[in-house]
């Protein structure tokens, strides 16, 4: 059904270096480490520069707001672009992306709420991470 | 009392015609005509151009007939002009138009200074184009600093002809370079009703936040009516505080306050914090919405709250948070609580946290509490305090792909309950070091991963029952290994679908975990619940959130996923999984943590058939951008033995730029399906089926509709009802907002005890006399997803 | 000034026709004329005269007559233009019609029409006077605020 393993035959063009711009937040370094281990260096003199802007998570309810244990969706927003560093052209301009998840929370374990949120966080980064490296391909087919 | 106003056409207004900018909200603006006579050479000097100039014996000059005076940026015009031979000021005789800078001024008779900006119009009308404020004044003064005095005076900001609002006071002071004003006597008059008396107000006259006079919030409530003035002070750019003194018939007066600073420093470093909180003496509240609780609960008792929040960056790598929150009682937000986000408050933080990300290490030490805003608060729902914290975290990769990874967490928790009233798990209190070091080789090529990996979790307690005497251990420690396999390949085509091409994924993935059984039976339980199976816990190890247990684990997982991405973007559009796990072993570690029983069948059906199934749920998953506007997503978790649905949500979603907002959702679960309730009262008592409605919709320029419908199939009763509008005029808005909604009482196992609420909540905003864009309830859009209030 | 009105009259110009039933002088091409501290240009000058022979009106007219006078001693010179100047001895008023102009002190007037009452110094401007060419001759003024 003319499926082959990704990258089976053809090289696959990935972006040899790149630079990359971004916050001290917790995103920018699972970026940098996906995309070192999809093949990528990270080189502040690439000739592309990614620019990351500051991601925001933010939550809204599912089920019943006042409920114990209730629904809540998490939702990663963050903006970014892609800049030729020799004359600042912008390959691709004020993108965002978005990626969210349910997570089921009760109030009336509080330190359990705390780690969830946190684990689903990290798990929304790396799914960001992921489907930033998507985004970035066909960059690198050009 | 202030003249009459003049018509549109005499204040500079133009309507908009048919070239009005999308969105504009006012019918016109105001435009300000070019000078009418050049300024005169020298700066300072007075040009003049009139039918008729008389240079008298006294040295006065008089000019008559269509009389045009420029001074520098003022320009006059009027039917005669005098200038007396001193020539400090010329009398102007009406009707006149005085202009300067973005201001006019009609009146009868005035005198304007010639060698300052001071002048004073008696029965003037005045419109400030820039800031769009109009008004009228028995007589207004231009000071020499050029502040503008007026008495008998009104001031708005609602287009001519519309009496919206407008705010009349006997002395007003406009300072607009400082952007405020003031005013005595004054009172609000909507439609010409006054609505509101001040014996003195401060107001803002343009956008900056300025001290003054915030919009009134009103509501009405179980509580009667209950009335909100905030008063802010914008006592330095970096520190502003607002008073809000708040009447509530049925219980009293209560004084509120806010005080927030902020301090940038250089690069990223400065600090920012809210300190909040509000007072209530001897509450009279008789009727609470609660029918649960007794009726005079807290009759006569002094309601309080305070809540501190302030968070800092010392360098790129060091940041902190502090927070401090305390509140009288359990049911202080639910009778107090300002909008439903606020009522909906279920505990206020305590938090000292510092934290440093490093390269390798990030180290955060933290202490930490909650109070558990709830009434009553059972022992057990008292949660544990952290005090302290302390994680060190930290990875290390080498080019090979091998990695190490090291995480740790040293806690000291307490809690101040009564022993015997809580479980014994929860009834300790005492230490808790917890390491986690692990070892692991992942290799990513484009077309898959593999990833074997080890970690040792090694937890070791130091316990005390307090005054309750049991036998249990009191010094426990416990190491058990954790190793999993993860592995998957990503196959590709090209698909075009839809009139676009796209490439196609398939991802097929295995993941093998094996965790030992350990005893823990005599383990405590701080932090820890059993987690709800879901996609996530397919490929994951840890069947427990927190530390206090490691679930004993012999399972392997298989999924398959495809993606479907644009070719010219990389955009997702289309996620779809499928996966299931199949069961070597039984899993005795519960949160009994005993690891030679399970469960009895008999009593405890759902434990028992969640710890001896051989196969996981059948777990599927859409994630769905059907175009710009649409998409969906679909979570279904299905018992493939009993074949049941245990879980099920779709939503679907509609966005569209111009601001309306669709939500269409349906949710489904088993009774039983989710463990991480530990306490009975907080586990399901049904079959949880719900359909959720809501929706924004931007009716036109000004109405803005919002809807929200969830409705409890199983119960056949509607969770809640909300429906708002909010009205956004060229002056003024208004947000009218009801909402009725299911209190659970915090027992989802029972629906005997829950009692419906509701509120009704309108604000008023009147536009140029408070700093524009006060946050709207953050409650709508927690509710409606999608949905961004509009600021006014 | 105080002796102008009965100092005696000087006149430069490039030819005289004396009308003696009129009464009247007319001096033409670039004529300079002086009477005391006031002074009188223009391309034509009629000087009439009464019965007695005294001066009772001076007209010049010219593409913008000119006449200047020290009002008093301290004061700066006053200047007027206009195309027609038209001195009216016996009443000590000096109208200037027709693109008049009138610097007095720090003062400026322009207009259609400028009478300047010498003793008593009162200026009167109106706009409406001839305007040839409809061309708006309404009276602009210049004042200068005392500091």
């Amino acid at each position: 059904c003319g499926f082959q393993l990704r990258g089976y035959g053809e090289s696959i063009p990935a972006l040899s270096a790149l630079a990359l711009a971004g916050p001290n937040d917790d995103l920018t370094p699972v970026v940098r480490r996906a995309l070192t281990s999809a093949g990528t260096q990270i080189d502040d003199q690439a000739e592309l520069r990614l620019n990351l802007g500051r991601a925001t998570i933010n939550e809204t309810n599912r089920g019943l707001a006042g409920a114990g244990s209730r629904d809540i969706d998490l939702t990663l927003t963050v903006p970014f672009s892609v800049q030729r560093q020799a004359n600042d052209a912008y390959l691709l301009d004020q993108q965002t992306l978005n990626v969210s998840e349910r997570i089921s929370i009760n109030d009336n374990d509080l330190l359990a709420q705390d780690d969830a949120r946190r684990a689903a966080r990290e798990r929304l980064r790396e799914a960001a991470a992921r489907q930033l490296l998507e985004r970035l391909r066909p960059l690198a087919e050009q | 009392a202030p003249p009459a106003p003049l018509p549109a056409e005499q204040l500079d207004w133009q309507p908009w015609g048919d070239d009005a900018p999308s969105g504009a909200l006012c019918r016109g603006r105001y435009v300000m005509p070019p000078y009418r006579l050049p300024p005169a050479d020298t700066p300072g000097d007075v040009s003049s151009s009139s039918d008729r100039a008389r240079y008298g014996e006294d040295g006065s000059v008089s000019l008559a007939g269509e009389v045009l005076l420029r001074r520098d940026n003022s320009q006059v015009e009027a039917p005669e002009v005098r200038v007396g031979p001193a020539r400090e000021s010329a009398q102007v005789t009406g009707p006149l138009a005085l202009r300067d800078q973005g201001l006019l001024v009609r009146g009868d008779a005035a005198e304007v200074s010639l060698q300052s900006d001071a002048a004073s119009v008696d029965v003037a009308h005045y419109v400030a184009h820039e800031a769009r404020l109009r008004g009228d004044a028995q007589r207004l003064a231009r000071l020499e600093d050029g502040r503008y005095r007026l008495t008998d005076a009104s001031f708005t900001t609602c287009e001519p002809g519309s009496q919206a609002w407008r705010l009349v006071g006997s002395d007003i002071l406009l300072d607009r370079e400082a952007g405020f004003g003031t005013a005595t006597h004054a009172r609000l008059e909507v439609q010409d009703v006054p609505v509101f008396y001040w014996p003195w107000v401060r107001f803002p006259i343009d956008d900056r936040r300025q001290s003054g006079f915030l919009w009134p919030v009103l509501s009405a409530s179980g509580d009667g009516l209950d009335y909100a003035q905030p008063y802010y002070f914008n006592l330095a750019p970096n520190y502003d505080a607002t008073l809000t003194p708040r009447f509530i018939s049925d219980r009293g007066f209560l004084l509120g306050g806010e005080f927030r600073y902020l301090q940038q420093g250089p690069s990223q470093q400065g600090y920012a914090g809210t300190i909040e909180g509000a007072y209530l003496a001897n509450d009279q509240g008789k009727s609470s919405s609660n029918p649960n609780d007794p009726p005079d609960a807290f009759e006569g008792e002094d309601r309080w709250y305070v809540d501190y929040r302030h968070q800092g960056r010392l360098n790129q790598r060091m940041d902190y948070r502090l927070a401090y929150g305390a509140a009288s009682d359990g049911r202080y937000f639910d009778d107090f609580g300002r909008d439903f986000g606020e009522s909906d408050t279920a505990y206020l933080p305590r938090l000292a946290l510092f934290d440093y990300s490093g390269d390798t290490w990030q180290l955060e030490a933290r202490a930490q509490g909650y109070q558990r805003l709830d009434y009553p608060l059972a022992e057990r729902d008292k949660p544990f305090y952290r005090l302290p914290s302390l994680t060190a975290n930290a990875r290390w990769d080498q080019d090979n792909g091998f990695y190490q990874q090291w995480r740790s967490n040293a806690t000291y928790f307490w809690r101040d309950v009564i022993e015997q009233q809580v479980p014994l798990r929860e009834a300790a209190t005492g230490s808790r070091v917890h390491l986690a070091p692990a070892l692991g080789w992942r290799a990513d090529p484009s077309w898959g991963f593999l990833e074997p990996r080890v970690e040792l979790l090694h937890t070791a307690y130091e316990l005390d029952y307090g005054n309750l005497n049991t036998d249990r251990d009191t010094t426990l420690s416990r190491t058990v290994p954790v190793s999993s396999l993860d592995g998957g390949l990503v196959f590709e085509r090209d698909l075009s679908a839809f009139g676009e091409g796209y490439r196609q994924t398939l991802e097929p993935r295995l993941n093998y975990a094996y965790v030992p059984a350990e005893d823990q039976q005599e383990f405590p339980d701080f932090d820890t619940n059993e987690r709800a199976f879901s996609w996530g816990q397919l490929w994951s190890p840890y069947r427990f959130s927190g530390v206090d247990r490691v679930g004993d684990l012999n399972r392997l997982s298989a999924g398959l996923s495809s993606r479907l991405l644009e070719d010219d973007s990389g955009r997702q559009r289309l996620d779809v999984g499928v996966g299931q796990g199949f069961y070597f072993e039984d899993r005795y570690i519960d949160m009994n943590g005993d690891p030679d029983t399970l469960p009895d069948r008999d009593t405890n059906y759902a434990a028992w058939y969640r710890a001896t199934r051989d196969r996981t749920p059948l777990v599927t998953n859409i994630d769905w951008q059907i175009n710009d506007y649409w998409s969906t997503r679909y979570a279904w978790l299905y018992d493939t033995e009993r074949e049941v649905t245990e879980r099920n949500g779709i939503d679907l979603a509609y966005r569209d730029p111009r601001g309306h907002v669709l939500n269409l959702g349906y949710r489904w679960e088993l009774q039983g399906f989710d463990p991480s309730a530990d306490d009975p009262e907080d586990r399901l008592g049904y079959n949880r089926e719900e359909f959720d409605v809501s929706f924004a919709l931007q009716a036109s320029k000004q109405v803005d509709l919002i809807g929200r419908y969830l409705y409890d199939n199983t119960n056949d009763r509607s969770l809640e009802r909300l429906a708002g509008v909010q009205w956004n005029d060229c002056c003024y808005g208004l947000q009218l907002v009801w909402r009725e909604w299911v209190e659970d009482n915090d027992t989802a196992n029972t629906i005997a005890d829950d009692y419906t609420d509701r509120g009704i909540f309108l604000r008023f905003i009147f536009k140029g006399l408070g700093g524009v864009g006060q946050e709207a309830d953050s409650y709508f859009e927690q509710a409606i997803p999608g949905y961004r209030s509009t600021a006014f | 000034l105080e002796g102008d009105a009965s100092a005696p009259i000087e006149i430069a110009a490039d030819r005289l026709e004396l009308d003696d039933q009129a009464g009247t002088a007319v001096y033409t091409g670039d004529v300079d004329m002086r009477q005391g501290s006031m002074k009188l240009t223009g391309q034509q000058v009629t000087i009439s005269r009464t019965d007695q022979g005294d001066v009772s009106r001076i007209e010049a007219t010219g593409n913008r007559a000119y006449i200047e006078q020290k009002p008093s001693p301290d004061a700066p010179l006053a200047k007027g233009w206009g195309r027609t100047i038209i001195y009216h001895t016996l009443e000590r008023r000096v109208e200037l019609i027709n693109q008049a102009e009138l610097h007095r002190g720090q003062d400026t007037f322009t207009g259609a029409k400028v009478d300047y009452f010498l003793d008593r110094r009162v200026v009167e401007a109106t706009s409406n006077g001839e305007s040839d060419g409809g061309q708006d001759q309404r009276v602009r003024m210049t004042l200068t605020p005392q500091q």
